[in-house]
């Protein structure tokens, strides 16, 4: 999946992979790709100031921690980013039931 | 140098703004690309090669640059905002409690000022009261169109607002001296207090607006 079509959804993936976990950059990165199995493709390096800006949103926290004995800096959900994700969430199976009724509903 | 070295110096040259500020994003990016480059290493991949697919996946140097300036922006007007914010109200009430304490009533100053001078002082008053309310509404629109848009588009209108309300500040200040160095020179310094916390405003105003042009410069940094 190209990275155009992923721009207007990657604050709900970021949202979503740091559900009830602290990560870091690159483990956001890999959770990213695990999920989708490898299907996401979109440059790395845009995920860093991606992730500031939601934490100017007030959706995650942020702080440097000792990760594998390296300090990285870590991201979490805040209250707002988990209220944030839940409207994401709702809003998204709205639209896959909106749209798979038209694409994938019977012909009458 | 290895590949994500020369990355790193080559983003560094490409972004514009506060050492600290740009340290902090450098890092995390280098921290991002030496873990993939270990991921590919652990792969069985050769360590020039594992660097080379980590910079790779990171994103060409010009496009990251992008979103990286808007970060280093929309830090430093922020910050300028909050500066407003505090700095602005502390500096009218100091001023006011000064001269309350080493000049007492207007009155002691002899005859009351004409009528335009009153009206100048009115202007500045309200101007100098705008600006941090301006910034107050920058730092809400920096928060909530973070939410919605990407860093260089919160970036713009932060930017204006952070300008507006510099400037707001700036035709306050001038307002007070101005209108009271033409109605009496002698009124700019109605106490050593203060004349100090006068000359801090002015100081303070002109070290924000340094501080707000500096490394104003996203599309020259981009296109380098």
């Amino acid at each position: 999946m190209k990275a155009d079509s992923l721009r207007g959804h990657l604050d709900a993936l970021l949202l979503a992979v740091l559900d009830g976990r602290k990560l870091h950059g690159y483990a956001i990165i890999e959770a990213l790709q695990l999920r989708s199995d490898g299907a996401l493709d979109l440059p790395t390096g845009t995920v860093y100031p991606a992730l500031r800006r939601l934490e100017r949103a007030g959706f995650l926290a942020s702080e440097w921690d000792v990760v594998s004995g390296r300090k990285r800096r870590t991201y979490k959900l805040t209250r707002s980013g988990q209220k944030a994700l839940a409207a994401e969430r709702a809003e998204w199976q709205e639209f896959t039931s909106v749209i798979g009724g038209v694409l994938g509903g019977s012909t009458a | 140098m290895s590949a994500i070295e020369a990355y790193i110096a080559d983003l560094d040259r490409r972004l514009s703004g506060s050492a600290g500020a740009k340290l902090d994003l450098l890092t995390e990016a280098r921290d991002g690309l030496i873990d993939a480059a270990e991921a590919y290493r652990e792969g069985g991949m050769d360590a020039p090669e594992s660097a080379r697919r980590a910079v790779a996946d990171f994103g060409p140097a010009e496009l990251i640059a992008r979103d990286y300036q808007a970060e280093l922006g929309l830090r430093r007007d922020i910050r300028v905002l909050w500066e407003l914010i505090v700095g602005v109200p502390l500096l009218i009430l100091a001023w006011d409690f000064a001269r309350m304490l080493s000049l007492g009533d207007w009155s002691r100053l002899g005859t009351s000022p004409p009528a335009w001078y009153h009206r100048a002082i009115g202007v500045a008053d309200t101007v100098a009261a705008l600006s941090p309310v301006v910034a107050v509404a920058g730092v809400i629109a920096a928060r909530l169109l973070s939410r919605r848009m990407d860093g260089p588009g919160t970036a713009r209108p932060v930017s204006l607002s952070m300008a507006a309300a510099l400037g707001l500040n700036l035709i306050a200040v001038t307002l007070y001296g101005g209108a009271t160095g033409l109605l009496e020179p002698a009124r700019l310094i109605v106490s050593v207090p203060c004349a100090v916390l006068s000359a801090t405003w002015i100081l303070f105003s002109l070290r924000l607006t340094v501080v707000a042009r500096r490394h104003r410069r996203p599309e020259m940094a981009i296109a380098a």
